[in-house]
């Protein structure tokens, strides 16, 4: 079973709210829109305030969602060599991650849980729900 | 039928760096009995960085059901950047047969693919929803 560290609140969402920005940037011999491709602010008013999982056994892993997560930040350990795939449920066939980049995923109401599939146990794998 | 889709940039990889940050803050909100004004925490996780971007991005509008979406060549990631109207339930799929992730329809989701991406994903959709892919 995963752990789960309680940075924020757990049982009075929205005691905190996040807002999560993010930019990309591009250089090379194909400059198709500009310097800084996109920006994007999202809002939510009733944030968990960054509950976070830590660990993955090896095989299909539950994460479960606290009340009132508006986005889930996979972020696997820099040193990972584990394969990592994201799923909706145990027989999924899934989405292979990066092992060493992070994800971001969007949810909306009322999700409560996903699954991420580990090649192996990976010790400082987070999931910071905010 | 297929989705419709309108594609800057040739979707093949090596064109160039691209590099995707992101930051999280987190305040103290104004629902719960402390006053806001406590400073932000942060999360800021390491730049992701492809030197070999397709730099591509594509505009698309989603048929009901499932849109199998070929990711480019090299392509480190995928912004899902989703047009703030949509209104539909959104899933992220491996294959036709998965059950799928449900992601939000209107706030922007981003993958990171290992060092070989996979050859498609599917975005299944219960109406018409636009969306602009933007490839790393």
């Amino acid at each position: 079973m995963p752990l789960t560290v309680n940075v924020g609140s757990t049982t009075c969402p929205g005691y905190f709210s996040s807002l999560i920005e993010f930019a990309i940037r591009q250089s090379g011999t194909q400059s198709v829109v500009g310097p800084v491709l996109v920006a994007q602010a999202v809002y939510n008013h009733f944030a968990v305030g960054g509950s976070t999982l830590y660990g993955l056994n090896n095989g299909n892993n539950a994460v479960t969602l606290q009340a009132s997560t508006g986005s889930a930040l996979i972020l696997p350990p820099p040193s990972n060599a584990t394969a990592v795939t994201l799923k909706g449920a145990n027989g999924d066939t899934g989405i292979p991650l990066s092992k060493v980049g992070w994800s971001l995923l969007s949810l909306p109401t009322p999700v409560t849980n996903f699954v991420l599939n580990a090649g192996g146990s990976i010790a400082d794998f987070q999931v910071v729900m905010v | 039928m297929a989705n419709s889709t309108v594609a800057i940039g040739t979707g093949a990889g090596g064109l160039g760096t691209a590099t995707l940050d992101l930051v999280i803050a987190m305040f103290r909100g104004t629902t719960g009995p402390l006053p806001d004004f406590l400073t932000p925490t942060t999360i800021e996780p390491p730049t992701l960085s492809n030197a070999n971007s397709p730099l591509n991005m594509a505009q698309l509008n989603t048929l009901i059901g499932d849109n199998t979406i070929n990711v480019p060549s090299l392509a480190g990631g995928v912004v899902l950047a989703m047009t703030p109207a949509n209104v539909a339930t959104v899933k992220l799929k491996g294959v036709s047969g998965d059950t799928g992730v449900l992601i939000s329809a209107f706030a922007p989701s981003i993958l990171c693919f290992d060092t070989t991406p996979p050859a498609s994903f599917i975005l299944n959709t219960s109406a018409s929803i636009s969306l602009i892919l933007y490839w790393f």
